[in-house]
């Protein structure tokens, strides 16, 4: 069976074969051989993820499934590996009228800090959602306007639902930079 | 002694009290929400009762509910770990009309360090250093005069906050009425109290706690410190002992201070003093935690105690036996929070299902854990899932243990913070023991940029992983085909920070 993987844009030609002949390659060991990268990798199944051996070394992955395919913890690396055919056509997160941002987690929105026209900077406070009993500030991911706000405070989140939209800001005066205090 | 001792927690310090327990002979018994019906002190307990919902509010924290459960259950104890209502003085009084040992200090000890304005002055007549500030302000006006007294920048505290909760800080004299205002209606909102006073705010100080402990015939020790500088939100991520900004007589005079406050208090049972340690080694009150501290363990490493069976000897009327000087302090020993959080997200936390979990162990490495494979991370709670410390004769042998146990640990299913603790361990600052209460904001950002130094090496196996998932080559085992993970997943997805240089070329 050949794919293609795709890391952060970079895109992997894979090949998975049974190990054994004849069998079937599930809940079974697999021979994984990736162009461009000699030698290949005997892929075996364990709780929560594959022990995998290539050459004399053998490391234990955990996979979980992602919105987009997998995430992979190898040691301290975390590689997160699309499925091909759900890979994003690009630049979905920023194209057209701005960026959208989603609710992380599931929660409750404790705090609206910005409202609908409100000037923001990249990294600045719009909203807190409160989960697991930590208040999270939920930040733009970019300089410009709160162009839609989704939602008021005291809305319960699953999680994933659009929060609100940062649009770049038409030129002009206006500083943006009010006052805030910390609480801490 | 009891026989029987209700555990009105949940996760891992309800584990850590089941073994107490165990080791005393006792019988534990526990309680849990809907959330937690198959958590992992369920199936130690000898049994349990359910409290209600998954919200704490209607679950962990209705005290109403804990007492039905202890008396249903025929215990004669309650021991409430940390948290939710281990440090409410009414729950603790209940206890005692009911017929239940409360494991703790006595309401009024709680109730005086439960009100922050309240410590702070029996703080003063006990003769502890605290930072410059004021007591409960009545006006606006008075406010605004004391704090050009006290300069800027300074906080404005909640009396009856705590645990980092209720606290602004003010830079400047023009921002100060209107963040003292929010700050009095934000303690009303929080606490139904609200009563504030001024500190002054240190900058970059370290976090130094000392562990007391008392019994009801009046003695009280010291148990050493433990430094907590390494904090996000306020919430401590790694704790150690000693501190490397401690030496013997500082340990000996801020050990003295603590017992002094303990003494004032008519404390009984484990209690922390915290200090904040400035860079000349001027050290200040900054409250005291009446209850067990999820850290404890650094100090039995050093100690050879077991803090949460001497808990229960002193609660069941027992002395504690041993005066200050037959306290040894031995070695070091660091401890590492594992929690459900993205450190690459600003510790997001998450929930989802532990697929698989392997404790580190071996020698100089426990392990405190709450969680199993199979376990529920539920969103409802805090996200401390274990425990690890490492102890050793000295401070690099233990951060040495300390590694190896991350990287031994395999916890798949939810982020942690297991990667944020390797990258720490190894890092230059933490080293040569450069720490301070911003720690996490001064080099985080750095040690999460940079790229894994294995990273190429192990790409490669990455890819094979991932490769057989999408073959399919995972069998349909009990941990994946029983629920919907799939679909269940993406409340909680794992969060991959797309940095650049993490092992993947470009």
């Amino acid at each position: 069976m050949r794919r293609v993987l795709s890391v952060a844009g970079r895109d992997f030609r894979v090949e998975v074969v049974p190990a054994e002949p004849d069998r079937a390659p599930v809940g079974d060991a697999v021979v994984v051989r990736v162009e461009g990268i000699p030698g290949e990798a005997l892929v075996r199944p364990i709780p929560g993820g594959y022990s995998v051996t290539r050459g004399r070394a053998t490391r234990e992955a955990g996979v979980v499934e992602t919105p987009s395919g997998v995430g992979v913890s190898v040691g301290g690396l975390l590689t997160r590996v699309d499925r091909p055919s759900l890979r994003p056509a690009g630049g979905a997160r920023t194209a057209g009228a701005g960026a959208e941002v989603r609710a992380p987690m599931p929660g409750k929105v404790v705090r609206v800090l910005r409202g609908e026209g409100d000037p923001v900077r990249a990294g600045e406070g719009v909203l807190v959602l409160e989960a697991m009993k930590m208040q999270n500030e939920i930040r733009s991911p970019a300089d410009g306007v709160v162009a839609t706000m989704r939602v008021a405070s005291g809305a319960s989140l699953a999680g994933g639902e659009s929060l609100f939209v940062v649009a770049p800001a038409e030129p002009g005066p206006g500083s943006g930079s009010e006052s805030r205090s910390e609480s801490r | 002694m009891f026989r029987r001792v209700l555990i009105a927690n949940r996760g891992e310090i309800a584990v850590r009290v089941i073994r107490a327990c165990r080791d005393l002979g006792l019988s534990p018994v526990a309680v849990h929400s809907e959330a937690d019906r198959d958590a992992l002190p369920v199936r130690l307990a000898d049994a349990s009762v359910c409290l209600g919902p998954a919200p704490a509010a209607a679950s962990y924290l209705d005290g109403e509910r804990v007492l039905e459960a202890a008396k249903v259950l025929e215990a004669d104890a309650v021991h409430p770990g940390y948290g939710f209502l281990a440090e409410n003085a009414d729950f603790a009084a209940a206890c005692a009309a009911r017929g239940f040992a409360f494991v703790g200090p006595s309401p009024e000890a709680m109730r005086l360090m439960g009100d922050k304005a309240a410590a702070r002055a029996a703080a003063l007549r006990a003769g502890v250093p605290v930072a410059p500030g004021s007591p409960v302000l009545e006006s606006a006006e008075e406010a605004r005069a004391v704090s050009t007294e006290i300069g800027f920048p300074l906080l404005i505290k909640a009396a009856a906050g705590g645990g980092g909760m209720g606290m602004r800080a003010v830079r400047e004299p023009e921002a100060f009425d209107r963040a003292f205002a929010d700050a009095c209606s934000e303690a009303r909102a929080a606490f139904g109290d609200g009563r504030v006073f001024l500190e002054r705010l240190l900058e970059r100080p370290r976090h130094v706690e000392v562990q007391v402990f008392g019994d009801d015939g009046g003695a009280v020790v010291h148990l050493g410190e433990r430094e907590c500088s390494i904090q996000r939100r306020n919430q401590k991520l790694i704790e150690e002992s000693p501190s490397p900004a401690v030496d013997a007589a500082l340990r000996s005079e801020l050990g003295a201070a603590a017992v002094r406050l303990a003494e004032q208090a008519g404390y009984a049972g484990a209690g922390t003093v915290e200090f904040l340690l400035d860079p000349e080694g001027r050290y200040y009150f900054l409250e005291m935690n009446a209850r067990l501290q999820v850290e404890h363990p650094v100090t039995e490493a050093l100690t050879g105690l077991d803090l949460v069976k001497m808990q229960l000897e002193v609660a069941a009327g027992g002395a504690l036996g041993f005066s200050q000087e037959e306290v040894q302090l031995r070695g070091a020993a660091i401890e590492l929070r594992i929690t459900a959080e993205d450190p690459f997200a600003g510790f997001l936390p998450a929930s989802g299902r532990i697929r698989e979990f392997r404790a580190p162990a071996g020698p100089g490495v426990r392990c405190d854990a709450g969680i199993a494979g199979g376990s529920e991370v539920p969103p409802d709670y805090d996200s401390l899932l274990a425990k690890v410390i490492a102890f050793g004769p000295d401070r690099e042998s233990a951060r040495r243990r300390a590694l190896r146990a991350v990287r031994e640990t395999r916890l798949v299913g939810v982020p942690t913070t297991l990667p944020f603790h390797e990258r720490v361990l190894e890092s230059g600052p933490f080293r040569r023991g450069e720490l301070d209460t911003s720690f996490v904001a001064d080099h985080w950002p750095g040690l999460a940029a940079a790229p894994l130094e294995s990273g190429d090496e192990l790409l490669p196996f990455a890819l094979a992983a991932a490769a057989a998932e999408f073959a399919g080559a995972r069998p349909p085992s009990a941990l994946s085909s029983s629920a919907p993970s799939s679909s269940a997943l993406p409340a909680s997805p794992w969060r991959y920070a797309d940095r650049p240089g993490v092992g993947f070329p470009r």
